[in-house]
């Protein structure tokens, strides 16, 4: 039976999930160079070790408010395709080892912002993870268009 | 390339390098055809190549470089004299060696390549030598391809006895042989020299400097002088290696790391200003700018990498056109970053086509015009504040001022008004701009319009700057500024709200500080202004450009900037210093904004963007509509309190008639086409009124030709709700008058003449203009008063 690791994090209540060999590392951060114009899914930049990163907002790609960077703010940082991107979060989770047996599509009832950005539900014991489109997530043009 | 051996790739290498080489010497053999020097070098380099291309079974290219040689050796024995003709055939010769190295290095092998042409013109030159002087039979030549290859080991020596004798030189390197350089200084006899080249020929394995002193036929000290003379060569080649640019990428960026980690050492050092601290940190500081130095020093080539190609271009095109060129080359040794010189490459030569082309006449027309025959283009470079500088400059015809304004014109670039009041460099820029070609005819080589807008783009995407200038009948000159490198820059780090920013230095002219009372920012209905020494500076507005909240006007700096050729002010809050920063590539969801150049990190480690100065300028409509709004702006400005009276310089017909800035509500353009009829009067719509127009020309008797043009530039002239509008042929400029001389007129129309920038100008009588347009302005706005006194 196929199973799958997946790094989950909290937004806004929501677990969620992408898979764990899309995430470079998870870290703090507390100081965020914001980005005038740019999409408003665009937290900011900040410094990781001499590389610039964007910092995504999930929030606003879920369709809700920013979120305030004020102190430290978790970044899960994805390696991307080619440049490594951030998705600041609310929480982070576990890593969770999950069979491919507790996943079902997206309900029907998702819609919105959110159902774009999900690929599929995890049933963990006592609350469903969304596994993320990790594409679709740091897709910051998406949201505008 | 990865199948094929390290041998291989080596020599490819080589031969491409050794093939520039010859490409230079044969078009300098051109110009001195008596160098045994630069024959002989050739000679060589083209025998190294034959030698290793036999050894590792290349055979059509052994066969064209055999060729090729054949013909060099009789150039060498002064069988043959140098022509033109024999240089292009070489030439040809070298490009066949060129593609066939490509087509091995693309598909390892050398198919395809027609060289059998090549080697065909070869012969027809050889026996055209020899038609005229008949000597050295072709079977020395065919003895020569026989004993390809064998050119490892120590130097059997071509001498001036053994002519005809293929000369198997050592495969690296191009040392001089010893035997020759000894009887060249008289060390040895050339017979003594030649009975031991002959020894070793014969399998005798001792050097030749060794059985010459052994045999007692030279002095010691003179084989070691010889020989020392020979080792620099060698020791240069030994102590050289050849290093990945990717590694050197890789270090350059570790150093960029170094460096910005330094800062923030530096800066909390500081802080705590313990004295042992401060001085460690101090070194380290020290230590990393050398570090970067060097790095940096190991990226660097000198400027004649990328020339050396152009003598070839310079020679093949010029013969094309039949025009006589002379190529100068002035600072090659001045060194660029390599990701630099190889971005400069395609658009210094299409500078130089470009100049062969168009800058410089065809020799009928130079004498002509009282100049020799031969142009001469001058290829110079130099250092400048931190930029290395690399013009192109010919003596040729100029540009054509007012073909590129006429040009520009019917492109739809400029408007026909603006004209006149653009500075000559500005127009002469408009050269750069797309699809841009005053070219009468289109040749193979250029006039289609494409090329210039490139070389300008690729020379801004690596933060370079291009000009030209240019002196009619005297030449043109076309300068590029280039950054030493181009991942780490000069920039001033600025303050806008509660950000900081980074402005490259290259766009900086100068700062101003605005404290709000000696010096301030003025506005143009909305539009800011700052007055800079007396010329209207459009301003940007950094936080309004960023979408932020707008701040004051008063205890901010405004930075001048330069970017596509146009100067504007970027208004600050505060600009801090003046920093190299690392130039940080911007993720490409950021491009679309185009506000931004990169990003970089800043001393306390925090990211700064890296604004773009061009697109900032584009962004803020600037181009197109400067001038207008400068002259909008002075005609407000003029409220806010100018010492004497400012006038509206306009252009009516040959005349220019200056009419007071204060009468001046707007100035407008109106398209021909919107102007209508009312009785014998011209009227246009305006603002749901009707404006009636009068003519100045009409009215002044100025019967010039019309104007041409879709619009018509009006003075709008408004009281009491009612409003007229003069038709000028254009605006010219806004000036003081003060102090000038001053006449009354005695024509109808007029108050008076003045001298107004070194210009007869004639004063607007305005009011009797008005009166021209609506014989009832006045009347009727004194019954307005009456009706309400009433």
């Amino acid at each position: 039976m196929a199973s799958r690791q997946f790094a989950t994090f909290e937004v806004a209540e929501q677990l969620f999930g992408v898979e764990v060999h899309t995430v470079q590392e998870v870290l703090s951060y507390n100081e965020y160079t914001p980005v005038p114009l740019a999409p408003p899914a665009v937290g900011g930049l900040f410094n990781l070790r001499g590389q610039v990163i964007a910092a995504v907002d999930l929030r606003v790609q879920l369709g809700l408010a920013r979120k305030a960077l004020e102190g430290p703010v978790m970044n899960v940082i994805l390696r991307g395709d080619g440049e490594p991107v951030s998705l600041v979060v609310d929480r982070i989770g576990e890593v969770v080892d999950l069979d491919d047996e507790t996943f079902e599509p997206p309900p029907d009832t998702l819609s919105g912002p959110t159902r774009e950005l999900v690929v599929g539900t995890f049933k963990l014991d006592g609350r469903l993870m969304l596994a993320l489109d990790v594409n679709q997530a740091v897709d910051t043009y998406r949201a505008t268009t | 390339m990865e199948d094929l051996g390290e041998i291989v790739g080596e020599f490819l290498m080589e031969s491409h390098e050794n093939l520039d080489q010859i490409d230079r010497d044969l078009v300098s053999l051109e110009q001195e055809p008596d160098s045994r020097d630069l024959i002989s070098r050739i000679f060589r380099a083209i025998h190294t190549i034959k030698g290793t291309s036999g050894f590792l079974a290349f055979s059509r290219l052994e066969t064209l470089a055999h060729a090729g040689e054949s013909l060099l050796s009789k150039l060498r024995d002064g069988v043959q004299p140098v022509t033109p003709a024999t240089i292009t055939v070489l030439l040809a010769t070298i490009d066949g060696v060129r593609s066939l190295l490509s087509s091995i290095e693309e598909n390892g092998s050398e198919n395809d390549v027609d060289v059998e042409s090549i080697i065909a013109q070869v012969h027809a030159q050889m026996n055209a030598g020899e038609a005229a002087a008949p000597a050295e039979a072709a079977p020395a030549a065919e003895a020569e391809a026989a004993a390809p290859a064998a050119a490892a080991e120590e130097t059997p020596v071509p001498l001036e006895e053994t002519p005809v004798r293929p000369a198997p030189e050592p495969v690296e390197g191009q040392r001089r042989p010893l035997g020759e350089m000894l009887v060249e200084s008289g060390a040895a006899h050339p017979s003594d020299v030649g009975s031991a080249l002959q020894q070793q020929i014969e399998g005798d394995e001792r050097k030749l400097g060794t059985i010459l002193l052994e045999e007692g036929k030279a002095q010691p000290a003179a084989v070691s002088e010889a020989l020392q003379a020979q080792t620099p060569k060698r020791s240069i080649a030994d102590s050289a290696i050849r290093v990945d640019v990717d590694l050197l990428d890789t270090l350059l960026n570790m150093v960029g790391e170094l460096v910005l980690a330094r800062n923030q050492l530096v800066r909390g050092v500081m802080e705590i200003g313990d004295a042992t601290l401060v001085r460690s940190a101090q070194r380290l500081g020290m230590i990393t700018s050398e570090l970067q130095e060097g790095i940096m020093k190991t990226r660097m080539q000198p400027i004649e990498h990328i020339w050396s190609k152009l003598p070839r271009v310079v020679r093949d095109l010029s013969n094309s056109l039949d025009k006589q060129v002379q190529l100068v080359m002035q600072g090659k040794e001045t060194e660029l970053d390599r990701s630099l010189l190889e971005a400069v490459k395609d658009p210094l030569t299409h500078l130089v086509r470009n100049a062969v082309d168009h800058g410089i006449e065809e020799p009928e027309r130079r004498i002509a015009s009282g100049k020799g025959p031969e142009g001469t283009l001058t290829l110079r470079a130099y250092h400048e504040g931190g930029h290395v500088a690399v013009e192109v400059a010919d003596d040729g015809a100029g540009l054509n001022v007012e073909r590129i304004a006429q040009k520009a014109v019917e492109n739809g670039l400029l408007r026909k008004d603006q004209i006149p009041n653009m500075d000559k460099r500005d127009i002469m820029a408009m050269v750069f701009q797309p699809g841009f070609s005053t070219a009468a005819k289109v040749t193979n080589v250029s006039g289609r319009g494409v090329g210039m807008d490139v070389v300008k783009t690729n020379i801004e995407n690596i933060g370079g700057a291009v000009s030209v200038d240019s002196t009619p009948g005297e030449g043109t000159v076309w300068r590029l500024t280039i950054p030493l490198t181009l991942a780490i820059i000069q920039a001033l780090t600025v303050d806008c709200g509660d950000q900081r920013y980074v402005v490259p230095q290259v766009a900086v002219l100068e700062l101003v500080f605005i404290d709000g009372q000696s010096t301030k920012i003025e506005y143009a209905s909305g539009a800011p202004v700052y007055r800079l020494r007396g010329k209207l500076l459009p301003l940007v507005r950094l936080d309004r450009a960023l979408g932020l909240e707008v701040g004051t006007d008063q205890g901010v700096y405004i930075m001048v900037l330069q970017a596509d050729g146009r100067r504007f002010g970027l208004v600050v809050d505060r600009v801090l210093n003046t920093e190299e920063v690392v130039v940080k590539a911007l993720n490409s969801r950021f491009k679309d904004i185009g506000l931004y150049a990169g990003a970089t990190i800043l001393g306390d480690g925090k990211v700064g963007l890296i604004l773009d100065v061009s697109s900032l300028a584009r962004r803020s409509h600037l181009a197109a509509d400067a001038e207008r709004s400068n002259l909008e702006a002075s005609s407000r400005a003029v409220a806010g309190g100018g010492t004497g009276e400012r006038l509206l310089v306009t252009a009516v017909g040959e005349r220019r008639v200056a009419i007071p800035l204060d009468t001046v509500t707007r100035l407008e353009e109106f398209p021909r086409d919107r102007i209508e009829h009312a009785g014998s009067r011209e009227v246009v719509q305006y603002r749901g009124q009707i404006l009636p127009l009068v003519r100045l020309s009409h009215l002044l008797g100025a019967y010039g030709e019309e104007p041409e043009g879709e619009t018509v530039s009006v003075v709008v002239y408004s009281e009491g709700g009612r409003s007229v509008a003069l038709v000028v042929d254009r605006i010219v400029d806004i000036a003081e008058n003060s102090t000038t001389a001053r006449r009354d007129a005695e024509e109808d129309g007029l108050v008076g003449t003045a001298v107004i920038q070194q210009r007869v100008t004639e004063l607007l009588d305005v009011r009797r203009a008005i009166l021209a347009a609506d014989p009832n302005f006045y009347t009727d706005l004194e019954n307005d008063e009456m009706l309400v006194e009433a």
